[in-house]
């Protein structure tokens, strides 16, 4: 074993694997997708089964917008990959780890070497140029004496179900965390990183995962980073001490130890927002209940957000809404279970319809003629980017707020005062950066909304400029600054009923 | 402690955050002029100036300075209050 090594080995070019980085500082070595399978797998290990890596419905209701690679296997990914090269991790002696962006299941990623400096190595898994998952490596003389125990930590099974523990409880959390797989199943995941740092530390590390995503934050977490010191292994006591260091209640984060099973260490997490759901019984208290009294409203994407927040409060308003959805059907069809049960049946249905596809038919099924149209359908509006402007970007906007929009208002059978809501965002004055290709899109919707209002006879078209609106394509931790869907349509259902515009006129002023 | 150490200060801060070897900072630099500095790297930048001056951002406080001038003023006022 050479401690003097130079480690810039751990980062050498190999010819005969490796795609150079047109001579920039990444050398990529390795690349992958992840599977359905391998989150299966890595939940049985680690005991992470938190619904947003395995549960496609609930993981689009997350920021990572689908299921979620688990960020400690994108690390055992890397540490075994690197395993293969002789000697790669034999004085390692800490790691810091950067949980920058959310890999998701099927996502290409791909791993690359950065330029070692001050004796360590840095690893990264990416995706088109964006860094998802950063590893630093140091390497030298290992930590020989433990930090001591905290007292006696009480006994913490792996619980089979993501614990919700209250923000406010998490500061007092103080536990023995026991593994959830054997030894063994993780000499025959991860063989080579297991003989190179012992299946004790690697499971260890698994464990991290459950820590965060299964017990504290728990439920509705965000591992940020971690940094890991390797110990020696205690061979008497499997699993690992876990307590909290701090909880920050302003940006939602909470801040823990651990120390077991040759690692120790710190853990940053964020406790993010839960699903955001408009209450019904907020919304009854809001609204008269004859005040949208023969509306019958179509609101396209109403399985959540503003759509579910339109649809709820037109119903509790007197009115009726067909919802539609793309893929959230168990979230629609709760909203008109919801609402048929308080306000009547027939009040709220909901269909399945895919922006994009030929609207006609679907309409001719809908149950129209509709006399209020809302067009909510929308693709993810915050993407990870390293660039000012993304073509494919671009490209996704616009056949959602350009084309299907333009398809679903010709295909309309005609309906002398029907008015339409174009919801379209501040962004198009602001321009937030890294944004530049959802303005395009929804500056050329407003246009394409002035154009069709000019062209058929008796429809009005309002596209209000929004501001940011807490949902859960926003709810982002730290937390940014929001308005209230059910505050933002509340007041736009009330000034359609109140202004009628003369023909030919959008409206598109800020949270009109 | 001067405004310009203050400054100097948290360019140091987002240097070792973004693993940069230094980063310049005017009184009219903006989050959005240094690549990387996003939510999380202002989270850990106002947790580690918390840290380093021994003082607390209320919750408002926080997103309010509009660039590195106006969080330089923050940061000295605050330490003036303690």
């Amino acid at each position: 074993m050479n401690h003097g090594r130079d480690r810039s080995e751990v980062t050498s070019l190999d010819t005969s694997t490796a795609a150079s980085a047109g001579g920039g500082p990444r050398v990529e070595v390795a690349a992958r997708q992840f599977t359905g399978d391998d989150q299966h797998l890595f939940a049985t290990l680690s005991g992470d089964s938190n619904p947003m890596h395995l549960d496609e419905d609930v993981a689009r209701l997350t920021p990572a917008g689908a299921r979620a690679v688990h960020g400690v296997h994108t690390v055992l990914w890397t540490l075994e990959t690197l395993a293969a090269r002789e000697d790669a991790l034999s004085d390692l002696a800490a790691l810091q780890v950067k949980f920058s962006n959310f890999a998701v299941v099927g996502q290409n990623v791909t791993l690359a070497l950065r330029n070692a400096k001050d004796g360590s190595a840095k690893i990264e898994v990416i995706s088109d140029g964006l860094a998802l998952t950063s590893v630093t490596l140091k390497f030298g003389a290992r930590a020989s004496v433990a930090r001591p125990s905290r007292g006696n930590p009480t006994p913490l099974p792996m619980p089979a179900t993501p614990l919700d523990p209250a923000f406010e409880t998490m500061r007092d959390f103080h536990a023995w965390l026991q593994p959830a797989a054997p030894l063994s199943a993780f000499d025959s995941a991860f063989p080579l990183l297991s003989r190179a740092l012992g299946p004790e530390r690697v499971r260890a590390l698994a464990l991290l995962s459950s820590l965060v995503g299964m017990v504290c934050p728990g439920m509705h977490s965000i591992f940020s980073e971690f940094t890991a010191e390797i110990m020696e292994i205690d061979q008497s006591r499997p699993g690992m001490e876990v307590w909290t260091r701090s909880v920050d209640t302003r940006f939602r984060r909470v801040s823990m130890g651990f120390a077991g099973s040759g690692l120790m260490g710190e853990v940053s997490a964020l406790y993010r927002f839960p699903p955001i759901e408009s209450s019904l019984a907020t919304i009854s208290t809001l609204v008269d209940p004859t005040e949208f009294a023969g509306r019958l409203a179509l609101v396209v994407g109403g399985s959540r957000g503003l759509g579910a927040a339109t649809a709820k409060l037109i119903v509790a308003g007197g009115g009726k809404a067909v919802i539609t959805f793309a893929r959230g059907v168990r979230q629609a069809e709760g909203i008109c279970r919801e609402l048929n049960s308080r306000y009547g049946a027939g009040r709220c249905s909901a269909m399945q319809f895919e922006v994009g596809l030929t609207p006609e038919a679907a309409l001719a099924d809908a149950g129209g003629p509709f006399t209020h149209i809302y067009y909510f359908a929308t693709p993810q509006i915050f993407r990870p980017a390293t660039e000012l402007f993304s073509m494919s970007d671009f490209v996704a906007f616009n056949r959602v707020y350009v084309e299907a929009f333009y398809n679903l208002i010709a295909a309309l059978p005609p309906l002398p005062g029907r008015s339409v809501c174009y919801p379209s965002s501040v962004a198009v004055e602001k321009r937030p950066k890294k944004m530049t290709a959802y303005a395009m899109a929804k500056a050329a919707g407003e246009i394409l909304c002035e154009d069709l209002q000019r062209s058929i006879p008796g429809l009005t078209i309002r596209a209000p400029r929004l501001p940011r609106i807490l949902t859960d394509q926003t709810a982002v931790v730290p937390p940014v600054e929001a308005a209230d869907a059910v505050e933002v349509m509340l007041a736009f259902l009330r000034a359609e009923t109140a202004v009628a515009p003369p023909a030919g006129h959008i409206d598109n002023k800020e949270g009109q | 402690m001067t405004r310009d150490e203050i400054k100097w200060k948290i360019g140091e801060l987002l240097a070792d955050f973004l693993e940069e070897d230094k980063i310049e900072l005017a009184d009219d630099t903006v989050a959005d002029d240094v690549d990387g500095w996003d939510s999380i790297t202002h989270m850990k930048l106002v947790l580690a100036v918390e840290e380093f001056y021994g003082i607390r951002f209320e919750s408002d406080e926080i997103a309010a300075p509009e660039n590195v001038g106006a969080l330089a003023d923050l940061i000295a006022n605050k330490c003036a209050e303690k």
